[in-house]
């Protein structure tokens, strides 16, 4: 550990000191603490701020300049004056805290809470870490209601401690005369943090005419030279340029011992704050994903380095906190030289941490266009209990269960749920009404009145908060105490949330996908005898089994069901929409691009590979497509073979489904079906040798599209054996009961004619055929014929 | 050769953007990257409308796809992929996995917009001097909601590396009007700005005239708006410092503004202006403008006869 030039340690009554030289000859110091709001709970919210006033209760207001602060990890007092002033303050801060003034405890509550009135509270912290740890700035200092003197005593002598203290002087020798005695007790850890948020990008909707962020980087040079470059950029793009913003700047703060915060703030017009709050997203992607100009990151180390050229003095207070943090010291020489070795990499790293940590405030038009996620606006799990409905307007019930209470809207689709064992704070007000907060943040109201609430449900709920997150209240204005005088109405009964699924075994897998998969026959199978119409709906058999319907028969006499599959995934509505797509099937289909993607990304080294697996990740994150980077990492690896799998099998199988869904809904004829279906059913039975090799690739086919996570991945497999034994089964299985060699009758390519008469098809043109599939030509030579042509 | 699912065909488009659609029926990549290419040559304006004319082309998602997977660096296959999203709105299992099903049709495009939001903000990010990247974030930001003044900020950005850049004129004037949380007043500024700086004998001359369209159309046709004095003037001025200016013949606009200029004509009673406007083209008039409100069968009767 080496200090900062011109600093010394001193150690004075087991309190370590730190002194450098004066700043513009006049004497400087502080004491500090390592405690703050997020140590405390949120019953007990503002006890560290309660007790930095009584310790400056008592000093002489004018003769010297002094001042206490609580912040989320710190209690500092400072002074500003001569030697004296230094020592006298420091010793009698001290004394104070070894004897606190608790006579004073009701005055300095008010004051607190007349201070409080004038300082907002932060929604970001709320919203990030719930109602505990660096949240709880988040909140009122509810301790102001219900703090005792002895809970005060208690507070001062678990934190007010010689092991958890440090000072620093500015001046120009260790004072003589310093009385530093405090009770003994250990240095205090950091919290650690909480989070309410699933997931971030995140961002939540408040009516505020400014656009914010906030995120979490490393404490590191890097990040502050981050910051100044986002400051700067932020300035000069939503102010100067974009005219958008008045006030666009960027904050850092440390947190802790390794994390600091980056705070962003853009304030407009009502009518331009969505405008301010996309252009702050466009600076920040600037810095994650664009240029960062060598100038940007040579005019931020510049201003960092002039920061660090003033005196010593300004880097004492933070030489104090980084002690009781644990946090190593470095020299000047170390810190300048850190700022002269970062890159343009470490700063583009803290960008790329600070977009994904980010939690944006933004009024109207939320964030989630720009890929950040709804922080949590109500309870993920409803629960049971005695349901109250309001007795006035109001829109929620009052849910009273066994594990907790809640307040529900609508049709549960907003519900605020606190668990009892999840309480951090329960409010009590005289007249019965209670606020609940749980951790996560979410609150319940129980008015009495409102609800026509029955005494012993009051005391249950009393009976099941544990005692030492309960605030008694203030009475409140009678006015503000809701008595509705229309008739109760009797509580209903409400379900309890069903318990959650146990994880399914393998076995059950099939049976749960939502429908029950079984081969179902119209025929009595033990009088089937093959033919070549069993052949064609034989390979269609797999979509049959899943959709479901009987396998040896078409059309099937569900039309609202067969309607219903074509609309949804297919978007088919009519007759036209299924002959596009059954054209796009058999030409073309997913294997075209597939058998594409699947030569490229083989043919790359191991080199280009790495970097195209960083671009696919990229880019499948972009357009939310996981699949496409799954199905690149199994070509890469060759995952059951994957690069010799026939793909076409999948498309084909596809279309004799459509086929027999478009003859049920109505939009072919059975004729027309049979016919088409004839297409794909010539090439297959020509280019597999059985329905064993069939099925190998249709599944591999199938299995490739998907691109499934791996878990889900397992499941797919299982299903597909379920399939594989549906299929092959002796008795019952259409692979097993028709031969794969069975004769087809030929194919009138009615397809054609169909496409002609509804004007879908336009001949190929010679410049054309270079690229077009066999399919295709296929197809243009039997138009050509029809229409009387030549053949190209 | 694919069905054609629409009609009329974009291979209707005048010649120069044949070729790149074509490409896209045949489902080429290399087709269509090496037509984007070479259309570069004719300017940015010719590369956005090209990319326009590919959104609405069948085919052309499989192609952004297959281009997107293969090479997803490349900023053009990015851009044209984000423009077949945001133009279709509603891409269906042949394209896209993970697009909401039958539900409610603003559901479809906001999420279709937010896709394309997210690609193009990197984009724009990595490639601010891309003008079809902030042409395609003034699309978003329309088909986001996200309010004129951040039309107008997209446009800035957009005008910052291409002045003249046609196509985003015409489309921050849309996200000016009324029916986007715009006024009147700032759209007619604006269009009056745009067409004062604009060079003559180009596009942005014409600006102007779409204002009035636009106006005339809100006002359910009513013949007497562009009686009125003044708006005659100043639509014969834009028509002579765009569309025909020498200099105009070869713009890639031309279709959509003579069009333009033929329903304006046609609505104030000149139908010879209108024909005029309409024999001068060398392609089909631009389906935008034309319904049963603009004299649609009219207009396009002033082609009958003429070679497709």
């Amino acid at each position: 550990m080496s200090l900062p030039e011109g600093i010394e340690r001193h150690d004075v009554d087991g309190v370590p000191v730190y002194v450098g030289p004066p700043s513009d000859g006049q004497w400087l110091a502080g004491l500090v603490f390592r405690v703050g709001r997020a140590d405390e709970t949120l019953p007990m919210a503002g006890v560290s701020h309660l007790i930095e006033h009584l310790a400056l209760h008592g000093r002489p207001p004018g003769q010297s300049h002094f001042n206490g602060t609580t912040s989320l990890l710190f209690t500092h007092f400072y002074v500003g004056g001569d030697e004296a002033d230094v020592v006298s303050y420091l010793n009698d801060t001290c004394a104070n805290l070894r004897s606190l003034p608790l006579s004073r405890l009701a005055t300095e509550k008010d004051i607190l809470r007349t201070e409080a009135e004038n300082r907002g509270t932060d929604a970001v912290a709320l919203y990030r870490y719930g109602a505990r740890t660096y949240g709880l700035t988040g909140y009122q200092e509810y301790g102001l209601y219900g703090l005792t003197p002895d809970a005060v005593r208690w507070w001062a002598d678990q934190n007010f401690t010689a092991g958890n203290a440090a000072v620093w002087i500015a001046g120009d020798r260790l004072p003589e005369g310093l009385d530093l005695r405090l009770p003994p007790g250990p240095r205090r850890r950091p919290p650690v943090p909480t989070s309410a948020l699933d997931e971030t990008p995140a961002y939540f909707q408040l009516a505020r005419r400014d656009a914010t962020l906030q995120a979490l980087i490393p404490r590191s040079t890097p990040s502050v030279l981050y910051t100044q470059i986002l400051a700067t950029a932020l300035h000069a793009e939503l102010r100067v340029r974009d005219g958008v913003s008045y006030s666009a700047h960027a904050e850092y703060s440390p947190r802790d011992a390794d994390t600091a915060t980056v705070g962003v703030i853009a304030d407009a017009l009502p009518d331009k704050v969505n405008s301010a709050a996309s252009g702050m997203l466009d600076v920040l992607a600037r810095l994650r994903w664009g240029t960062i100009g060598e100038d940007e990151l040579a005019t931020a180390k510049a201003s960092q380095l002039r920061a660090m050229a003033g005196s010593p003095a300004q880097l004492l207070p933070g030489v104090a906190m980084d002690d009781l943090l644990g946090r190593p010291q470095r020299s000047m020489e170390e810190l300048r030289a850190e700022v002269e070795q970062a890159t343009m990499d470490d700063v583009r790293a803290v960008a790329e941490q600070a977009w994904t940590t980010a939690l944006a405030q933004v009024p109207g038009r939320g964030l989630a266009y720009a890929g950040f996620a709804a922080a949590p606006r109500t309870s993920p799990q409803p629960i049971g209990g005695i349901v109250f409905q309001p007795l006035d307007d109001g829109t929620q019930a009052l849910v009273i269960g066994e594990n907790g209470v809640a307040n529900v809207a609508g049709s549960e689709s907003e519900q605020f749920v606190v668990p009892f064992d999840q309480t951090a704070v329960m409010l009590a007000s005289p007249d019965g009404a209670r606020h609940l907060t749980g951790f996560d943040g979410f609150g319940v109201s129980i008015e009495p009145g409102r609800y026509a609430l029955p005494p012993q449900q009051l005391a249950y709920v009393d009976a099941r908060v544990p005692p030492q997150v309960v605030v008694r209240m203030p009475p409140r204005d009678p006015e503000r105490i809701p008595h509705p005088v229309r008739l109760p109405i009797p509580p209903t009964q409400l379900k309890a949330p069903p318990a959650p699924e146990p994880p399914l075994t393998p076995e059950e897998i099939w049976t749960t996908r939502e429908r029950v998969l079984a081969i179902r026959w119209a025929a009595d199978p033990r009088t089937f005898v093959p033919s070549p119409a069993s052949w064609v709906l034989a390979a269609g058999a797999p979509y049959m089994i899943w959709a479901p319907a009987s396998w040896d028969r078409m059309p099937t006499d569900n039309v609202d069901q067969a309607r219903k599959l074509l609309i949804d995934p297919w978007g088919i509505h009519s007759r036209t929409d299924l002959l596009k797509d059954l054209y796009w099937l058999l030409t073309r289909g997913h294997r075209d691009q597939f058998a594409g993607d699947i030569a490229a990304w083989s043919a790359l080294g191991e080199g280009e590979a790495a970097a195209m697996d960083a671009e696919i990740a990229q880019w499948s994150r972009e357009i939310a497509d996981e699949e496409m980077l799954v199905r690149y990492r199994h070509v890469r690896t060759n995952e059951r073979d994957i690069r010799h799998a026939d793909l076409a099998p999948f498309d084909l199988m596809r279309f004799l489904m459509l086929c027999r869904h478009g003859a049920a809904a109505g939009y072919l004829s059975e004729e027309e079906a049979w016919d088409f279906m004839l297409l794909p059913c010539h090439q297959l039975q020509v280019t597999f040798s059985g329905w064993e090799h069939l099925f190998d690739h249709f599944a591999r086919g199938r299995w490739f599209w998907f691109g499934n996570a791996p878990d889900e991945d397992a499941r797919e497999w299982v299903r597909m054996d379920h399939l594989h034994h549906t299929l092959f089964k002796p008795d019952t299985g259409p692979w097993a009961r028709v031969p794969w060699n069975l004769p087809l009758p030929p194919c009138n390519y009615w397809l054609v004619d169909a496409l002609l008469r509804e004007r879908l098809l336009v001949l190929l043109e010679p410049a054309d055929r270079p690229s077009a599939t066999s399919w295709e030509i296929a197809i243009d030579q039997a138009a050509r014929q029809r229409l009387g042509m030549p053949p190209a | 050769m694919p069905p054609i699912a629409d009609t009329p065909s974009p291979l209707d488009a005048t010649p120069e953007f044949v070729p790149v659609l074509r490409a896209a029926r045949m489902y080429s990549v290399d087709g269509v990257r090496d037509g984007l290419a070479s259309l570069q040559d004719a300017g940015d304006e010719a590369v956005t409308v090209a990319s326009g004319l590919l959104a609405r082309t069948p085919g052309t998602l499989q192609v952004a796809q297959a281009w997107t997977t293969r090479t997803p660096s490349d900023r053009m296959a990015r851009a044209v992929w984000s423009h077949v999203v945001l133009t279709d709105g509603w891409l269906k299992p042949t394209g896209l996995r993970g697009t909401p099903g039958e539900g409610d049709k603003a559901d479809r495009f906001a999420w279709a917009a937010t896709r394309a939001e997210r690609v193009l903000t990197r984009l724009c990010a990595q490639q601010p001097d891309f003008p079809l990247g902030w042409y395609l974030r003034i699309l978003t930001a329309r088909a986001l909601h996200l309010g004129p003044a951040e039309v107008r900020r997209r446009h800035e950005r957009l005008a910052a590396v291409q002045p003249t850049h046609f196509p985003g004129h015409d489309q921050a004037l849309q996200g000016l009007l009324p029916a986007w949380g715009g006024t009147w007043d700032v759209a007619f500024e604006f269009a009056r700005t745009v067409a004062a700086a604009a060079p003559v004998g180009s596009a942005g001359r014409a600006l102007i005239a779409l204002a009035h369209l636009e106006r005339w159309r809100s006002l359910g046709g009513h013949p007497g708006y562009l009686a009125q004095p003044g708006v005659g003037d100043e639509l014969s001025n834009a028509a002579a410092g765009s569309v025909w200016h020498p200099a105009f013949a070869t713009s890639p606009h031309r279709i959509s503004l003579h069009t333009a200029f033929a329903v304006l004509a046609r609505a104030a009673g000149n139908a010879d202006l209108a024909r005029r406007h309409i024999l001068v083209l060398d392609a089909e008039p631009d389906p935008r403008w034309l319904g049963p409100d603009t004299f649609e069968a009219e207009l396009r009767s002033y082609r009958a006869g003429v070679p497709r």
